[in-house]
């Protein structure tokens, strides 16, 4: 704040970014004697500017899986002979060439229990094994 | 859908108190398009695993056993 005899500066500092606006006023000051003098007083108000933040609504998506109705499948069982059924939960489109389904559309492998394939001595070709789509 | 498996040695699968595992990894999906749903097989299931019991032999000498032993 400044002042001297007829002006004086009051600014109103936030500390933050600001925007001033500038107020003049006049005053007369009389005394007893009809004696009078102006004065000028001139106040800068500074105001923060408001920040338009934009909000960023936060959209929680849920799983897809959860959404839509999707296509699942599980391997339904594998009989002691080898026979393998696959389920899934929803009507399949069929009619096609069996011989089709070979390794580039799908693998099967063996997963050895124990990880005992990691083992010295392990061949993993005693759990090779061939496949052969035979229904659909 | 069934798949048939011929084991090199099926004695050799799961051989322990622990099973081992058969994975199947599906590589081309538009093979498993449901009509129904109108979409493809998910994502989620493009591989399947599941225990697997002690396996033998598929031959005359299994198949004989398990008549006998459906007959007795």
């Amino acid at each position: 704040m400044t002042f001297d005899n007829k002006t004086m500066k009051l600014t109103i500092n936030y500390g933050q970014t600001t925007q001033a606006r500038t107020y003049y006023l006049t005053f007369t000051l009389t005394d007893g004697f009809g004696k009078s003098q102006d004065t000028n007083l001139m106040v800068v108000v500074q105001e923060p500017i408001k920040v338009e933040i934009p909000v960023v609504e936060e959209i929680v998506v849920e799983e897809e899986i959860l959404l839509t109705p999707n296509v699942s499948a599980k391997i339904e069982s594998i009989s002691t002979v080898g026979l393998m059924k696959i389920e899934f939960n929803a009507s399949m489109q069929t009619g096609f060439n069996l011989s089709l389904f070979n390794s580039s559309v799908m693998d099967l492998y063996i997963e050895p229990a124990y990880e005992r394939h990691e083992e010295m001595g392990f061949r993993m070709e005693t759990v090779n094994f061939t496949w052969k789509v035979v229904s659909f | 859908m069934e798949i048939k498996l011929k084991f090199n040695n099926p004695v050799a699968i799961s051989p322990f108190a622990e099973r081992d595992k058969m994975v199947l990894h599906i590589k081309q999906v538009e093979y498993f398009y449901s009509p129904e749903v109108t979409r493809d097989l998910h994502r989620y299931w493009y591989t399947l695993r599941t225990k697997i019991k002690k396996q033998v032999p598929d031959d005359d000498t299994t198949n004989s056993l398990k008549e006998s032993a459906a007959t007795s």
